[in-house]
C-alpha cells in the first residue's frame, strides 16, 4: 500500500475539511477519563492522553442497540428496521491505538462470513479509521508479544505516525487511498527516509515492551490447552469480583445477549453487551451452570483470547492493550495468569 | 518496633499454623499495581506475601460471603464496619472469624497518585505515611507528597481509624489528616441544585456506565442471593445499557444498600467504577440521610437492628409530608 507525507500543520486543515462532510470522531478528556466523542473542532482531540478507556469497537459494537421494533395493531404484528444512526455518510475515527485497530481485523472475522453481522459490518464498511502510532508504552502494554500489533499494523484505513514536524500517512486499505485521494493536495509522496524513520519508531516501542507480557507466544495455545487442569485458574481467580470490567472493557470480546423491551402494543430486539464473567452468561434454564465458579469462567476468559480463538478464527484474540489489567479491581493480571497456568503445562501429543 | 508489615505476618502465620484460621485474607503487592491486590493466604509460606501500606484500600468485606468457618481478615477500621453491618444482617457468623485490625494511617487515592506522579505510579512498589507526608517509592527514588494531597477522600472524615472490637491490633496508632469533607462542597452545590439540573447532571454520568456491575460486585452490602437486576422473569430493569435504565439500576441499588441504612460510606462503589462515574455523592447523600433521621451509623454494633427492619411509630415522617386535616 501507499504511503504520503502530511505537515503536521496541515493536520487540523485536514480534520476540519472531513468533518464539513463527515462526523469525525476522536478520543476527548473529561471527568479524568479520555473517550471517544463525536468532535467539531481538533482542538478538542487529546493526542497527550493514553488510549481511550471504552476501546474502539464500542463504535462499532456499541454497548447496545436495537435490532428491530415490533408493533401490534389487532391481529397484525409489524416488524421495522430500527432506525439508522444519522452518519449514512460514515465516521471519520481518528486517533484509534493500533491494539485497538488490530482488534476490529479480529472481530471482522467473528463478525464477517458466514454469518455475516450486518450491523457490525454496516459500520466497517462506511467509517473510516485513522490509527496513530504510539508515543510512549506504558507497563501493562504488550501488544506486540500477544498479536504482532507493532510489526503488523492492521484494521484501520490510515496509520499515522509523527516524525518531527511531519505525519507519515501508511494506507492501509482500498478506503484508506479513497480517503487519500481527496486529500491529494494536502499529502505528497513519503520520501524513504520518512518511512524508515516511522518504522524505527515502532521497532523501538515493541523493544521495550517486549518484557511487558511475561509469557512467550511461542505454542501458546497448545501449552494453555494443557493447563486445563491447572490449580492457577482456582488461585487467581479467587479474588474475582466477578464483575463485566475485563471483559465489557476488552477491545476484541464479542458476546453478546439478546432480548426484548416490550409494551402492551409494542417494542424493540435489543441486543447488549454480554460477558463468560456473569455466572448467568452460562446458567441454563434448567437451573445447570456448566460454570459454575469463577475458576472456569477466568479459564474461558484466557482460553478465549489465546487458544479457541486461534483454533475458530486462526489468530490470538488478546491484542494486549492492557486494559483487563489496569482496570481490574482487585488485580488480577491476564499476562500473569498465562505465566503461571503455563509453567508446568507440558503440551498433550 | 517491628513494622506493621512484619507483624501482620507474624500474625497471620500464628493463625494458620495453629489451625485457628484455614485462611488469612489480607493484602499484597504486585508489580504495576498502584494499589495493593486481594490475597487469601492458606500456607505460612504465603502469608509471608501479606503487607500493610496506604496502598490497601479495598475493602476486603466484599469476599466476607466466601470465607470459610475458621477464617481471618486483615481490615482496616471502616473494613470492621463493612463486617459487622453483615454480622447484623445475619450475613455471616462472627464465631470463627479473627479480625487483624491495622491503626490505618490512611489510604490513597489511585487518581490523585496518578494524577500528581503521572507515568511515574505505574513503578510504584511501595507507600508509607511519615507524619503528614506520604512517601512512594518508584524506580527513580522516593517521592514525598503532602498526605492531604493524595488521601482517599474518605478518610478525611475518618472516626474508626484505629479498629474496635478486633481481637490482634498491628501497627502504631498515628494522627489522622482531618479536613473539611472533600466532596461538602460538591454535595452543597447538588443538593441546591433544581431538579432539572440534577438530572441533567446524573444523566450526563450514567450515559456512560456499561453495566459491568463492578459496583453492585465490590459492595459489602450488596449480599443478595439473586439481584433483582439479574432477574429474567420477568425483567425488572431491562439489561441494555441505556443511560435511562443504567439510572434506574443505579437508583435500586443505592434504594437498598443506603437508602436502607445498610451503606458504611466504604467508597469502593465510586473507585472500582470504570467509567468513573462519581458514586460516592449518591452513597454520601443517602448516608447523610439515615444518620439525620434515625441517628444511625451501620456497622458500629452487631446487635442493633438495621432501621428499615424496625417499625417505631417515633419515626421521623418529615420526609412524607405533613397529612392533611
Amino acid at each position: 500500500m501507499k504511503a504520503y507525507q502530511l505537515r503536521a500543520e496541515d493536520l487540523a486543515k485536514l480534520i476540519l475539511r472531513a468533518a464539513a462532510e463527515r462526523e469525525v470522531w476522536a478520543p476527548v478528556r473529561r471527568n479524568d477519563l479520555t473517550l471517544f466523542e463525536r468532535i467539531t473542532d481538533p482542538a478538542q482531540i487529546d493526542w497527550e492522553a493514553d488510549n481511550v478507556r471504552v476501546p474502539l469497537r464500542g463504535l462499532f459494537l456499541p454497548v447496545q442497540e436495537a435490532l428491530f421494533t415490533f408493533r401490534k395493531e389487532g391481529a397484525e404484528v409489524t416488524l421495522a428496521a430500527p432506525q439508522d444512526e444519522p452518519t449514512l455518510a460514515g465516521r471519520l475515527i481518528i486517533g484509534a491505538r493500533l491494539c485497538d485497530a488490530a482488534a476490529l481485523e479480529y472481530l471482522d472475522r467473528a463478525f464477517g462470513d458466514p454469518l455475516a453481522d450486518a450491523p457490525y459490518r454496516r459500520r466497517r464498511e462506511r467509517d473510516l479509521i485513522v490509527a496513530v502510532t504510539c508515543e510512549k508504552e506504558r507497563p501493562y502494554c504488550f501488544c506486540e508479544v500477544a498479536s504482532e500489533v507493532l510489526s503488523r499494523p492492521r484494521g484501520a484505513d490510515w496509520l499515522l505516525t509523527r516524525v518531527e514536524d511531519r505525519l507519515l500517512v501508511e494506507v492501509l486499505s482500498e478506503k484508506g487511498e479513497r480517503l487519500a485521494q481527496s486529500f491529494s493536495d494536502l499529502l505528497s509522496e513519503a520520501d524513504s527516509q520518512l518511512l524508515e524513520a516511522a518504522r524505527a519508531i515502532r521497532v523501538a516501542i515493541a523493544g521495550r515492551i517486549s518484557n511487558n507480557a511475561r509469557f512467550s507466544p511461542e505454542g501458546l495455545p497448545a501449552r494453555l490447552m494443557a493447563a486445563w487442569d491447572s490449580p492457577v485458574w482456582q488461585s487467581e481467580s479467587e479474588r474475582c469480583l466477578g464483575c463485566g470490567i475485563c471483559t465489557f472493557l476488552c477491545p476484541s470480546c464479542q458476546c453478546f445477549d439478546i432480548c426484548d423491551r416490550a409494551g402492551i402494543l409494542g417494542g424493540e430486539r435489543y441486543r447488549c453487551y454480554d460477558t463468560c464473567q456473569f455466572a448467568s452468561f452460562t446458567k441454563m434454564a434448567s437451573g445447570e451452570n456448566p460454570r459454575p465458579t469463577q475458576s472456569e469462567r477466568l479459564r474461558n476468559r484466557v482460553l478465549h483470547k489465546f487458544a479457541y480463538s486461534n483454533e475458530r478464527f486462526g489468530a490470538t484474540a488478546c491484542v494486549g492493550c492492557g486494559r483487563c489489567v489496569y482496570l481490574c479491581p482487585v488485580g488480577i493480571d491476564i499476562r500473569e495468569v498465562v505465566e503461571m497456568a503455563t509453567k508446568e503445562a507440558v503440551p498433550v501429543e | 518496633m517491628p513494622s506493621a508489615t512484619e507483624q501482620v505476618v507474624e500474625q497471620a502465620q500464628a493463625l494458620l499454623s495453629s489451625g485457628q484460621a484455614e485462611v488469612v485474607l489480607g493484602y499484597q503487592r504486585a508489580p504495576g499495581f498502584v494499589l495493593a491486590r486481594p490475597l487469601f493466604a492458606r500456607t505460612p509460606e504465603q502469608a509471608e506475601r501479606l503487607m500493610l501500606d496506604p496502598g490497601c484500600v479495598a475493602d476486603l468485606s466484599s469476599y466476607a460471603l466466601q470465607l470459610p468457618q475458621k477464617a481471618a481478615a486483615v481490615v482496616k477500621g471502616c473494613d470492621v464496619r463493612s463486617f459487622v453491618g453483615l454480622i447484623q444482617e445475619k450475613q455471616i457468623k462472627p464465631e470463627g472469624l479473627t479480625f487483624i485490625g491495622w491503626n490505618c494511617p490512611g489510604v490513597v487515592s489511585e487518581r490523585k497518585v496518578r494524577q500528581r506522579l503521572g507515568d511515574r505510579a505505574d513503578t510504584l512498589t511501595a507507600v508509607r505515611r511519615e507524619g503528614d507526608q506520604m512517601i512512594f517509592t518508584l524506580a527513580d527514588g522516593e517521592q514525598s507528597l503532602p498526605a492531604a494531597d493524595v488521601l482517599a477522600d474518605r478518610c478525611f472524615i475518618c472516626k474508626v481509624q484505629q479498629p474496635q472490637g478486633v481481637q490482634v491490633v498491628v501497627g502504631e496508632p498515628i494522627t489522622p489528616i482531618t479536613s473539611d469533607d472533600p466532596l461538602g462542597s460538591e454535595l452543597q452545590r447538588l443538593h441546591a441544585a433544581s431538579p432539572d439540573e440534577r438530572r441533567a447532571f446524573w444523566a450526563e454520568h450514567f450515559e456512560r456506565c456499561i453495566r459491568c456491575y463492578a459496583c453492585r460486585e465490590v459492595c459489602p452490602a450488596c449480599c443478595c442471593r439473586e439481584c433483582i437486576i439479574d432477574c429474567t422473569r420477568p425483567v425488572w430493569v431491562p439489561r441494555a445499557p441505556t443511560e435511562q435504565d443504567n439510572f434506574l439500576f443505579q437508583q435500586i441499588r443505592m434504594l437498598h444498600v443506603p437508602g436502607y441504612g445498610r451503606c458504611t460510606d466504604c467508597g469502593e462503589c465510586e473507585r472500582v467504577c470504570p467509567v468513573n462515574i462519581p458514586l460516592r455523592l449518591l452513597t454520601r447523600t443517602l448516608h447523610d440521610d439515615i444518620v439525620r433521621l434515625y441517628n444511625y451509623r451501620h456497622g458500629l454494633d452487631s446487635e442493633a437492628p438495621v432501621p428499615m427492619t424496625v417499625y417505631d411509630t417515633a419515626d421521623s415522617e418529615a420526609h412524607m409530608g405533613r397529612p392533611k386535616k
